[in-house]
């Protein structure tokens, strides 16, 4: 398959590429790894008139640590860097856990977690670690900067609530919460064997990657037994809006959205004591 | 591209101008095959050929960072270059044969 004629944009600094997003509007699009865009033209799903390039833009693929601030991942940062950070797998294992099964060596070399997240798929594999760990995703337009909840970022399959003209330069995540314990998919915290909170993500069974948040509520404050883990996971399952399609059925998935809650609740709970 | 695997359908011309480009053409040095290509005819991991520049590279990037890795993590580091021949198995031994001198 071949590309359809675009005009290559390469800006060199941030505040060019907002620039020209902002001339360009709807008729530009801005490519990051291009694991997403770039099949999405060859398929003709997308003909943006302008490609904006953020490649040459430097200083964008930072991946930085500190122990009071958290985590913040430059927009440009590729999926397998983020794999391979020290600083991700010691203290987000959760994160690297997810990308790791994510794609091939090849793509992740090219796609950005930035990019998987604007692209806004509902089964966005670094969308769920992410919501669990309460990132927020720094962006950047024609009214300055801002900082929005993952949570609300995104919007509906292949849409994110950024304002035409914005772009995101980066994403932040707390410091996680000591003795907590994440398994791709869930997290727990505990105190004494008492959950103090609970967050619970939902990846390719709503419009978009989403939290159960009811789930949630039913472990908050409790003793986690396998009863209560029962009642959360089918709680989870009735939050989830799943749809029919090539890959599976609703029903399955709303069985197997219960049965790995009940799996994740678990083994968080089992990483949260051991950590 | 730059010492990474990356898909060419993927990357645009643009995005390659004044990086680094290695091929599975520019692998042999002075008529000598690398030896990955050389374990590829030793362990018989070739048959129609299709996949093997695929293999070959993403063999050589595991290897340059993980000079001795186990067969799961060969076979993660092949994931992606689909054999239609013959299943992976003689290429996972020529690649670990290689990884393990």
């Amino acid at each position: 398959m071949t590309l359809p004629k675009f005009e290559y944009l390469a800006p060199t600094t941030l505040a060019e590429a907002c620039a020209l997003l902002a001339k360009h509007q709807e008729k530009a699009r801005v490519l990051a790894g291009g694991t997403d865009l770039v099949p999405q033209m060859k398929k003709r799903a997308a003909t943006p008139q302008y490609v904006i390039g953020l490649k040459n833009v430097s200083g964008l693929d930072y991946i930085e640590f500190d122990k009071t601030k958290g985590l913040r991942i430059g927009a440009l940062a590729t999926l397998n860097a983020v794999l391979d950070s020290p600083v991700v797998k010691s203290n987000y294992p959760v994160l690297a856990e997810a990308i790791g099964r994510m794609a091939t060596v090849q793509v992740r070399n090219l796609g950005t977690v930035g990019g998987n997240l604007c692209n806004a798929s509902p089964a966005a594999d670094s969308g769920t670690p992410l919501l669990v760990l309460d990132a927020r995703m720094k962006v950047t337009g024609p009214k300055g900067e801002r900082t929005i909840p993952l949570e609300a970022f995104f919007k509906c399959p292949g849409q994110c609530t950024m304002e035409p003209g914005e772009i995101l330069t980066e994403i932040q995540v707390p410091p996680p919460p000591p003795k907590s314990g994440a398994v791709f998919l869930k997290l727990a915290r505990t105190k004494d064997g008492i959950c103090q909170e609970a967050r619970i993500a939902l990846g390719s069974v709503a419009p978009t990657p989403m939290r159960a948040h009811k789930a949630e509520e039913m472990l908050k404050g409790k003793k986690l037994d396998s009863a209560l883990i029962e009642k959360a996971a089918l709680a989870a399952s009735q939050e989830a809006r799943p749809i029919s399609d090539i890959r599976s059925s609703a029903e399955y998935r709303v069985e197997m959205v219960k049965v790995l809650t009940r799996n994740g609740l678990t083994q968080a709970m089992e990483r949260a004591k051991a950590g | 591209m730059d010492g990474k695997t990356v898909n060419a359908c993927l990357t645009l011309a643009l995005e390659a101008q004044g990086k680094d480009i290695m091929t599975i053409e520019g692998l042999a040095q002075n008529g000598k095959l690398h030896p990955l290509q050389q374990a590829f005819i030793d362990h018989f991991a070739v048959q129609c050929g299709f996949c093997t520049p695929g293999m070959i590279l993403s063999a050589k990037a595991l290897l340059d960072k993980n000079p001795h890795p186990t067969e799961e993590e060969v076979r993660k580091g092949i994931a992606g270059n689909l054999c239609r021949c013959t299943g992976y198995t003689k290429i996972v031994e020529a690649i670990l044969a290689v990884g393990g001198k």
